[in-house]
């Protein structure tokens, strides 16, 4: 089929009427489909970038700070009140001696505690503990978001971090736990620290507990998420309906022309054929 | 004078006559035994593709995707599908349509094949593609029906003076706008960096493409075909020029085989010359790369350019894409010129190539992955917009097949050949707007005509 420039300007100019209705058409579909696909990008994008990993046991960090005075032992007490009544009898001034001694086995004693936070012996003596609570190691997530649970029993040391200061002050901080197992926990070792300091030569007199908090751990989100939060663009405003009608005109008529040359050919090649 | 001339010439005959029995030899045992060297072809090809992938390609590149994870059963699966569509295909020398479908079969199809067993790569998308391919055959094997082609009369002196203006306005632009950087650009290494500071007013992009991809090509093939060598080597010199100022390596080297092609094409063995050629590629590429491993870098750049850049990793990119965008939202050409004409929102923050890059652990907007239109569609429509691209592509292919004619058909594959292997590394709606189909299309109605035997010509 053979056309001239001129023919092609003839058929666009008879068939204008097919090309305003494209336009329209075009046009209309426009503000429809602008409008479905900004609703759908603001869909996909807050369904997307908020898919978390579903832990069915909520874990967290267990935070307790405590209070420990000592006193001395009572037994000690008589021994050094013996002690007072052998200097005396001897002429030693004797209430600077007994405060000095006092003194001297209290140091002893918060030193010892300092140091017993930090003692493996303890851990190992709380975990055969908790071993007799048949407690297990809460599930893990592993890089493909897979929940995987563990028949591992749970590793006290693993979670429990103890830091004892001079001052008699205990602070737990137990990690990677649901709150109740957490708290068991800490009230375990608070026990055996207290069992284990009571054996020494002063006593604990009194556990006041100055604070407490668990801050369950953030929300993980899945892979996924991770990477729509990267790539994916917020859509910010709607689109606007009189730029997107325009724009749909311009390039409608672009493509409307384009149509109709193209039916006008096949019509004809196909008149051609059966001629 | 006279006399040495032709006694020159006589001797030259007699030297070269041994040459041209022995191609004419060839050639009648090409013409006689067509069948079975296609299939001698077709089947070497298949296992030195295998091979380029397991001793070149993935000890190259397995770090970064071309991981070697053969899987028995897929590749028994890929291997039928291979010889599946080999069978299916027509093997018919001068026939543009025929030929490029093997063109897209040879660079893309193939490769796919390959990786998707030596890889254990989704049997899912390496399905649909089969079906994509499998319906675009369906479309070339429809017969095809004479008459109804188109051709623009009366504008050829008009659209000649008008595709000039248009080449001198593309090459002068970069000048004003950036300057001339010389036989420095000749270094490949330079090109990166005058490419990063360049400038171009707003369209220039769809002009210079237009003209390099397009008509450049297009006009050293025209005058080459009517013999009007001096204007021919103005293309080719225009090219030069134009790549001299814009720096993209494709303008360099894209004549090359496009004059090739219009040459081998005359043979009329063009299709057995393609698998003959790839198979050489094959072969040249396994045994300069496997020569004195590691020490010899010429196989180590041969390898990472062919096997790797041009053969493996666009196969590697489709699967990503698939990978990606199962769990991504589509784009629904939100993306390019549909999207713009729609007012549709195009959900990502960068290019769909850039997506996918972070989506395998790279960092957002450092790199760009591209992909060919098997790939890009999925990430658009999924497996419809697969469908709905490889109907277009055949469409478009087909029609070529309707300008065929002796004369005409070298033309036409030199000039379309390459947008084949460009579909391999981008969607095609980019081909047809930006890297100029269409305007080829206008081309080839402009400039081809009906000869009085009903043939078509230039």
């Amino acid at each position: 089929m053979e056309y001239s420039v001129r023919d092609l300007v003839r058929i666009l100019l008879k068939k204008w009427y097919i090309i305003i209705l494209v336009m329209a058409l075009i046009s209309a579909a426009s503000v429809f489909l602008s409008q479905r696909s900004y609703a759908s990008a603001v869909e996909n994008y807050e369904e997307l970038t908020s898919e978390i990993v579903v832990i069915p046991i909520k874990t967290g960090t267990l935070q307790q700070c405590y209070q420990l005075t000592f006193q001395l032992n009572p037994d000690l007490q008589d021994e050094l009140n013996q002690h007072l009544a052998k200097n005396l009898v001897r002429g030693i001034q004797d209430n600077t001696e007994i405060a000095y001694f006092e003194d001297l086995i209290l140091s002893k004693q918060q030193q010892s505690f300092v140091a017993l936070a930090t003692d493996p012996d303890l851990i190992a003596e709380v975990q055969v503990e908790v071993d007799t609570l048949s407690y297990e190691e809460p599930p893990a997530v592993d890089d493909n978001n897979v929940v995987t649970f563990s028949s591992q029993p749970l590793s006290v040391q693993d979670h429990v971090t103890a830091t004892a200061a001079d001052e008699g002050i205990l602070s737990l901080v137990i990690v990677g736990l649901d709150e109740p197992v957490a708290e068991q926990l800490a009230s375990i070792y608070l026990s055996h620290m207290t069992a284990r300091l009571n054996s020494l030569a002063a006593i604990v007199g009194k556990v006041h507990q100055t604070s407490a908090s668990f801050t369950a751990d953030p929300v993980r989100h899945t892979k996924l998420a991770q990477v729509a939060q990267t790539v994916m663009k917020e859509p910010v405003a709607p689109p606007n309906l009189i730029k997107t009608v325009g724009t749909a005109a311009a390039y409608s008529f672009v493509l409307s022309c384009f149509g109709v040359l193209l039916f006008t050919f096949i019509r004809d090649s196909k008149k051609s054929r059966k001629d | 004078m006279q006399l040495m001339i032709a006694k020159a010439k006589n001797a030259c005959q007699s030297r070269l006559e041994p040459l041209r029995v022995g191609l004419l030899w060839l050639d009648q045992f090409a013409l006689r035994h067509e069948l079975p060297v296609f299939w001698v072809l077709g089947i070497l090809y298949k296992f030195l593709l295998d091979a380029m992938y397991i001793w070149v390609a993935s000890p190259l590149y397995s770090y970064a995707g071309l991981v070697y994870r053969p899987n028995f059963l897929k590749y028994c699966i890929s291997t039928c599908m291979y010889f599946i569509l080999f069978a299916l295909l027509p093997k018919r020398e001068q026939d543009t349509p025929v030929f490029l479908f093997h063109l897209q079969f040879l660079f893309t199809v193939a490769p796919l094949l390959s990786f998707y067993a030596l890889s254990d790569n989704s049997s899912r998308y390496m399905g649909m593609v089969f079906a994509c391919i499998l319906l675009e055959l369906w479309i070339l094997l429809r017969p095809r029906q004479s008459g109804g082609n188109i051709s623009i009369t009366g504008i050829q002196s008009y659209a000649t003076v008008m595709l000039g203006v248009l080449v001198i306005f593309a090459l002068v632009i970069p000048l004003i706008y950036n300057g001339f950087a010389g036989l420095k650009i000749f270094d490949l290494a330079y090109v990166y960096e005058w490419r990063a500071n360049a400038t171009y007013p707003p369209l220039y992009g769809y002009v210079s493409a237009w003209v390099y991809s397009s008509v450049l090509p297009f006009g050293c093939i025209c005058f080459l075909h009517r013999k009007k060598y001096l204007w021919s080597v103005v293309c080719v010199l225009a090219q030069l020029l134009l790549y001299m100022e814009l720096g993209h390596k494709f303008i360099l080297f894209s004549l090359i085989p496009a004059v090739c092609l219009y040459f081998l094409s005359k043979t009329g063995h063009l299709l057995k010359l393609a698998y003959l050629g790839f198979c050489a590629v094959c072969i040249l590429t396994l045994i300069s790369f496997r020569m004195d491993y590691p020490e010899n870098h010429l196989g180590i750049v041969l390898g990472a350019l062919i096997a790797v850049r041009s053969i493996f990793h666009p196969s590697d990119n489709k699967f990503r894409f698939f990978a990606c965008f199962r769990e991504l939202p589509k784009t629904f050409f939100s993306d390019g010129q549909i999207g713009h004409m729609l007012g549709l929102t195009y959900p990502y923050a960068g290019s769909l190539g850039q997506v996918i890059h972070c989506y395998n652990g790279g960092e957002f907007l450092s790199a760009n992955l591209n992909t060919g239109y098997l790939g890009d569609s999925y990430a658009q429509m999924g497996f419809a917009g697969m469908i709905l691209m490889s109907l277009l592509f055949a469409v478009i292919i087909r029609f070529f097949g309707s300008y065929d004619s002796k004369q005409s058909t070298p033309v036409l594959v030199s000039t379309t050949a390459l947008y084949i292997l460009t579909l391999n590394d981008g969607a095609l709606f980019t081909v047809l707007l930006t890297r100029g189909l269409l305007i080829t299309f206008l081309l080839i109605f402009i400039f081809f005509k009906k000869n009085e035997g009903g043939s078509y010509g230039i």
